[in-house]
């Protein structure tokens, strides 16, 4: 081991006469010598060179065992390269080298062989650090102080071949501070067979250390699909001495959070924020949405892009000073990035509050306690009137709602409760929000001039009642969608001339963009009540008026909803284009008609499940939920937030071919910790809601004021 | 086809679309045209328009089963000799070669040696002397020499068009057959690996020589490394070839080829004395559960809750490639092995047994 590095300072030799002789064969020619082809075996002579110089230092990395699949491809079992750091067994590798898990890593030297242990990984420079018992190595050592420059020779070397000598690939230096200022970018070819391998210049000295990045992926696997592609990266040999040095620690490193979204617009843009994550160390330093981001670390920012510039290179773990401008304002941070962002998982009290008319002066009364929950866990029962939450005197059941929102799955709050007449404090845990609607959620109470309850002690009783209505559901043998949808309008009837419109009927708000609509608003409607609403996307230019009227006409009554559909444009089913008009009618009906906020949702099936999606995430600060039938979300959820609760529902057939792609994403949605009520109907063809599973989705649309 | 497969595909696609348009100006450019600077590439430039005219391209009777209908092939003869790869073009019947001159030729399909990827071919041309790559002035090369694969790749060719340039380095001269299983070819003599994307469809056959127009070897098939999933762009070097090639000019009788290993295994792991913990998934590491005293392995010293990770230098994924590889050895042999005992590596020697079934006692 020790003539090594005499071996190297003999290949460094050899190298910098090969490129003396190179020079002076470069004049020869300018000045008329020979041109016999010798600059290029001279150049390849100094390739070979360069590759053998660091030779000594790379090192042939076999894996055994692991997972056969990551990232939904095979991984691979290939030997791979790794780089010598230091004399006595400190490597380091791409992480990507190790993705399958393995239970052994094994590394070859130049004869022997070692079992390695994997110390660490940086998951930002996608490094890996293994550690093997042996001394007197050779470790790769750069020549400090050499800037590299864009256009420069760049040797990709690596040693997964069963042969001698390394493998080369031969590029150029194509780009610096590349991927967020990460990564020195390369056409050399590089690919598995150097991931971890150096990039060396023509000298022999390492520029990097190969690993596939990639600008937008997040997966482990990320940038892999560019191998041999002509755009590859290697983590500058400084900055992986530096990673090295933190990774001997034992602890992976992750890249450093700071909790914001910037608002994506014009290259000029300057960055604004537009979402603060919830519990994120910005949240914690009181940045709010349309701050904009003014400097990082005293370096000012001009460009939207510079903000991940600054930070894409950052550890979590590591401290930062932040100035952002509100107006004029100057608010200044200094604050710690962190590595995961913790989704705002939203808790539970596990109540209904009675709905009012007006507004009581104190407490909350409770109108139906769910099963298995903190309340009733609490021995909250119906009739109970919540008073106090902690200190503070519960008045509306929107504050009790906000603050049971600001707590956490697990926080134990002490509660004033009204029961029977006497006060009691009782100490619940809140749970994570439930997705099993109960077959026996009662109605809500019915229309009546004495609808607002005020008094504590007159809780609505009426599962009896419930199971009559429901019973009057339409029955499912009914054609569906059959009758001509003009019949239907016909029987469309506006009795109170002096309120809003009531029954059935269409209009189109006139004005720049022309929105028409159809909808059905219960005879029994008053403004004395909040009513639900829910937003009906149909599929296609078919609105399935008909069918839908047929379904819900009763049900919209017992539940008081209205139902509202907006119609496409032009097009034969809505586009991007339609997303005003749309929205423009859920805002008429928001200000003309009493709408309970907290039971807005939009509803679709089969094919118009994406525009819904689209339109419920774009105003996903006034929609509560999304109810898609025979559909998969196709466009992912905005982050789930405190001030905007949102729920999902999804009904597909037992045997649809879809089930399986609904449950991916549903588990994505339980990442994003989402509420998802799946409703599995045992319809053999994908068709519209009917009997039970209509009524079971107006249950979940009448549960969503849940606190 | 995946999504990612697909993406490589079109990267693939695209880097030799690149690749293409860097050097198909400079053959448009006769020499006269050339600016100065170029001189000090002259001598690349002139073996490049004389390399070209020894590559053809091939086309068979239409495509069959989603392989291409069409190859390259490169003349080592005045006469008309071509070498190309075998391949299903030579099983579709008629197999014309197009010469750069855009000159159609029925071939006659002399012979072919499966075990090296190799079919030879004749035309009967009317010129005397065809341009043609002499096979002893043909060059080996090392990694870092510089090199240029000629191949009608993607059929980008037509009609009396050249074939397809593509440069690139020799990144290692190895072995395929070295990580055993991993490629669907029947070579398993050395490859030159090359650093760019060579091996296109179409592009088998076609040939690689140095700068200065030396034949290197010819290209290779399209293959997909199933180890490391990514495709492999090489050529077999042109001197595992040549005493064929020649045999088959000559019409000399062709060395009958080696039998190819036997199917059933000789040894199962237990006649060793080996009990392997049991092979639950896919990627069970081989460890041992325990060893039947008295056994070669005990003899061995290998010790139960040891991990076997090389055999004679053949690194043991999982439990089923260690039976693979125990049940291949000849009988009486010794053999060495590797087992890890506590993060330490330790080399053992065992004997294979002389029959199957009995263990010395």
């Amino acid at each position: 081991m020790s003539t090594r590095p005499s071996l190297r300072l003999v290949s460094r030799l050899t190298v910098a006469a090969t490129l003396v002789a190179t020079l002076f064969m470069m004049s020869a020619r300018v000045w008329g010598g020979s041109s016999d082809g010798s600059l290029d075996t001279q150049e390849e002579e100094a390739f070979r060179q360069a590759a053998r110089a660091v030779a000594p230092s790379l090192v042939r990395i076999q894996t055994i065992g692991g997972v056969d699949r990551v990232a939904g491809m095979l991984a691979a079992t290939a030997a791979t390269t790794g780089v010598i750091v230091s004399e006595d067994g400190w490597i380091v590798s791409s992480a990507f080298n190790f993705i399958s898990k393995p239970s052994s890593i094994l590394v070859q030297l130049d004869k022997t062989r070692h079992s390695a242990k994997l110390v660490a990984t940086d998951r930002m420079r996608m490094l890996t650090l293994l550690k093997v018992d042996a001394t007197g190595l050779t470790p790769l050592r750069s020549d400090a102080h050499k800037p590299v420059h864009v256009g420069q020779w760049a040797i990709a070397v690596g040693r997964t071949y069963d042969s001698p000598e390394p493998s080369i690939a031969v590029g150029i230096v194509s780009a610096l501070k590349r991927v967020w200022g990460k990564a020195i970018q390369t056409d050399a070819h590089v690919s598995p067979v150097n991931y971890g391998g150096p990039l060396i210049d023509l000298a022999g000295n390492p520029l990097g250390v190969i690993v596939p990045l990639s600008p937008q992926g997040k997966e482990e696997t990320a940038g892999v699909e560019w191998y041999d592609s002509g755009i590859g990266f290697a983590i500058p040999f400084a900055d992986v001495l530096d990673s090295v040095e933190r990774l001997k620690k034992g602890k992976d490193l992750y890249p450093g959070l700071l909790g914001v979204t910037v608002k994506e617009g014009g290259v000029d843009d300057k960055p604004t924020i537009d979402v603060v994550r919830f519990d994120s160390p910005a949240e914690k330093a009181g940045f709010k949405a349309g701050d904009v981001v003014a400097e990082i670390d005293g370096q000012p920012l001009r460009r939207h892009d510079e903000l991940r510039q600054a930070l894409g290179h950052r550890y979590a773990g590591e401290k930062v000073h932040v100035v952002v401008l509100r107006g004029s304002e100057k608010v200044t941070a200094d604050l710690v990035l962190v590595d995961k962002l913790i989704p705002y998982e939203p808790p539970l009290l596990g109540i209904l509050p009675l709905r009012l008319a007006s507004q009581p002066q104190h407490g909350v009364t409770v109108r139906y306690v769910f099963p298995h929950s903190a309340a009733e866990k609490a021995e909250i029962v119906s009739g109970d009137q919540i008073r106090k939450w902690s200190e503070t005197v519960i008045t509306s059941a929107d504050q009790l709602a906000g603050l049971v929102r600001r707590g956490r799955p697990g926080t134990v709050v002490p509660l004033v409760v009204l029961h029977d007449k006497t006060e009691k404090t009782v100490r619940v845990t809140l749970a994570g929000d439930i997705e099993e609607i109960p077959h026996d959620l009662p109605a809500a109470p019915p229309s009546s001039p004495k609808e607002a309850f005020g008094a504590a002690d007159a809780p609505p009783e009426h599962k009896d009642a419930v199971n009559k209505t429901a019973s009057k559901a339409p029955s499912s043998k009914e054609p569906a969608g059959k009758e001509p949808a003009k019949e239907v309008a016909a029987a469309v009837s506006s009795k109170k001339p002096e309120g809003p419109k009531t029954g059935h009927f269409r209009d189109t708000l006139s004005g720049e963009t022309k929105a028409s609509y159809w909808a059905y608003v219960p005879e029994s409607y008053s403004p004395r009540g909040a009513w639900g609403l829910v937003i009906w996307i149909g599929p296609g230019r078919d609105s399935m008026e008909a069918a839908v009227l047929n379904r819900w006409q009763s049900l919209c009554a017992e539940r008081r909803l209205i139902i509202v559909a907006p119609l496409p444009g032009d097009g034969p089913q809505f586009g991007p284009n339609d997303l005003v008009g749309a929205w423009r009618v859920v805002e008429h009906f928001l200000k003309e008609y009493r709408i309970d906020r907290n039971r807005v949702v939009i509803h679709s099936f089969a094919r118009g499940g994406a525009f819904a999606s689209v339109l419920a995430f774009e105003n996903h600060e006034q929609i509560r939920g999304l109810a898609l039938v025979s559909s998969v979300l196709q466009v992912p959820p905005p982050e789930a937030h405190p001030s905007y609760p949102f729920r999902f529902f999804f009904s597909i057939g037992q045997a649809d071919r879809a089930g399986d792609s609904l449950n991916q994403r549903v588990e994505f949605l339980h990442e994003m910790k989402f509420a998802v009520t799946v409703q599995k109907t045992a319809a053999r063809e994908r068709g519209y809601l009917d009997g039970e599973d209509v009524a079971e989705l107006a249950r979940w649309i009448d549960s969503l004021d849940r606190i | 086809m995946s999504v990612r497969a697909r993406s490589i595909w079109i990267a693939r696609v695209i880097a030799c679309a690149c690749w293409a348009f860097l050097v198909r100006p400079a053959l448009a450019q006769t020499p006269a045209e050339r600016p100065a600077t170029v001189q000090s590439q002259a001598p690349a430039d002139e073996g490049l328009d004389r390399t070209l005219a020894k590559v053809v391209k091939i086309f068979g009777s239409g495509g069959m089963g989603g392989l291409e209908g069409y190859g390259s092939g490169f003349l080592v003869s005045s006469s008309g000799h071509v070498v190309t790869v075998w391949s299903h073009l030579i099983d579709t019947g008629e197999v014309s070669v197009v010469l750069n001159d855009g000159r159609r030729f029925v071939a006659k399909f002399l012979k072919g040696d499966t075990s090296r990827d190799l079919a030879v071919l004749k035309i009967e041309s009317p010129d005397a002397e065809l341009p043609f790559f002499d096979l002893r002035e043909s060059a080996e090369a090392t990694p870092g020499t510089r090199v240029l694969a000629y191949s009608n790749m993607f059929k980008v060719a037509t009609g009396d068009e050249p074939v397809s340039v593509v440069h690139g380095v020799i990144s290692v001269r190895t072995r395929l057959s070295g990580r055993r299983g991993a490629y669907r070819a029947a070579y398993e003599g050395p490859v030159y690996v090359v650093d760019s994307v060579t091996n296109n469809p179409g592009a088998a056959g076609g040939a690689l020589t140095t700068l200065d127009g030396r034949l290197v070897g010819m290209l290779g098939r399209e293959l997909l490394n199933s180890e490391s999933n990514t495709w492999v762009n090489y050529a077999v070097p042109i001197s595992e070839l040549r005493g064929t090639i020649e045999d088959i000019m000559a019409g000399r009788a062709l060395p009958a080829p080696k039998p190819a290993d036997a199917g059933q295994p000789r040894f199962a792991a237990l006649d060793f004395g080996l009990v392997l913990v049991p092979d639950v998934v896919y990627r069970t590491p081989a460890y041992v559960e325990a060893v039947v005293s008295g056994s070669a392995s005990a003899k061995a010293g290998i010790h139960a809750e040891d991990l076997i990770v090389f055999v004679n230098d053949e690194l043991v994924q999982s439990n089923r490639s260690l039976k693979t590889i125990l049940g291949r050895q000849e009988p009486g042999e010794l053999i060495h092995v590797v087992v890890r005992r506590k993060d330490q590596l330790m080399p053992l020697e065992l004997r294979v047994p002389d029959r199957a079934g009995k263990q010395e006692r």
